[in-house]
């Protein structure tokens, strides 16, 4: 099995000089935590909500708390006071760990947990194209042991 | 596939009668976001995060790009907290499974609750703990079999 059968794709990319403030609303609207930088078709980074936890932008509500309670995105309050100003590239991972599309699941299973990382940028020719999380991962591996299941009581 | 045959046994908690100041050390110590917190007999009553004691506890300063972060801290993270208990601000309803559970089952429960990591009770007591990536390892280790088979 390839990356690209697995991935998430189309994937929503942010532009370095977007404001945080706006990044937020995009986030909010397309209901995602983080999303690739992307540069003039170029990867430059990656950034999520832990990153604006980090600098204490996010109230109370979760992202750490991310493992223990399932926080929507209705809970998530973001303070916009100190947004204003800070852009996408103030804030984001530059160090990107990054998959090829044609590459094999168990590959990128190992580069992931090489890495303790979350989530995988796919891209194919130099191009974002997806991304590949933990939460794909997990559900492939229920998939599979459904289907030995079925085999082993056939 | 069961939960026991995936968790991980040894689970750091801190006690429901420990004062913040000794959770919040504990969270630095671990490098963790989070502990279960069990009363005196092992059993699970709930768990504690870094954000219910507020946010910027004693956070490690994340490379020179945060060097924003300390305006935001104008206050003592732990300022109010004083004779605070874990108990106090730890959430009491927390997912868990029993070691018999059977995976699929489990993953079935992290779907749905929107989390990834479960903890394992039997009974009350806890035993373990099952993360999203003990479940990565699972599946390198089915998909390695299957890439060369015996």
């Amino acid at each position: 099995m390839k990356v690209r059968d697995l991935m998430q794709s189309p994937v929503v990319t942010v532009a370095p000089d977007l404001s945080l403030s706006d990044m937020v609303e995009c986030f909010r609207r397309q209901q995602i935590r983080g999303a690739p930088v992307v540069d003039q078709g170029q990867l430059v980074g990656v950034i999520s909500l832990s990153d604006l936890a980090r600098e204490n932008h996010l109230n109370q509500q979760m992202v750490e708390n991310e493992f223990y309670v399932n926080p929507s995105w209705g809970s998530i309050e973001v303070e916009l006071r100190d947004l204003s100003e800070q852009k996408v590239a103030d804030l984001m991972t530059s160090r990107v760990v990054s998959v090829e599309a044609d590459s094999e699941v168990v590959e990128a299973v190992e580069v992931l947990l090489n890495h303790r990382i979350h989530r995988l940028i796919v891209v194919n020719r130099g191009e974002v194209t997806g991304i590949l999380s933990v939460t794909d991962l997990v559900l492939l591996l229920r998939n599979m042991l459904r289907g030995q299941d079925s085999l082993h009581r056939k | 596939m069961k939960v026991r045959d995936v968790m991980t046994e040894k689970v750091e908690t801190v006690l429901y009668t420990a004062s913040i100041q000794e959770l919040s050390q504990l969270l630095d110590k671990l490098q963790v976001s989070g502990v279960p917190v069990v009363d005196a007999d092992g059993n699970l009553v709930g768990v504690v995060s870094r954000t219910d004691i507020g946010s910027g506890v004693s956070d490690p300063p994340v490379a020179s790009e945060s060097a924003g972060g300390d305006l935001y801290q104008e206050d003592h993270p732990l300022a109010g907290l004083e004779g605070a208990k874990v108990a106090d601000l730890m959430t009491e309803a927390v997912v868990t499974v029993e070691p018999h559970t059977e995976v699929v089952a489990l993953i079935q429960k992290m779907e749905e609750a929107g989390i990834h990591r479960v903890f394992v009770t039997s009974g009350e007591e806890l035993v373990g703990v099952v993360s999203a990536m003990d479940l990565v390892r699972q599946l390198k280790k089915i998909l390695q079999r299957e890439a060369s088979p015996a």
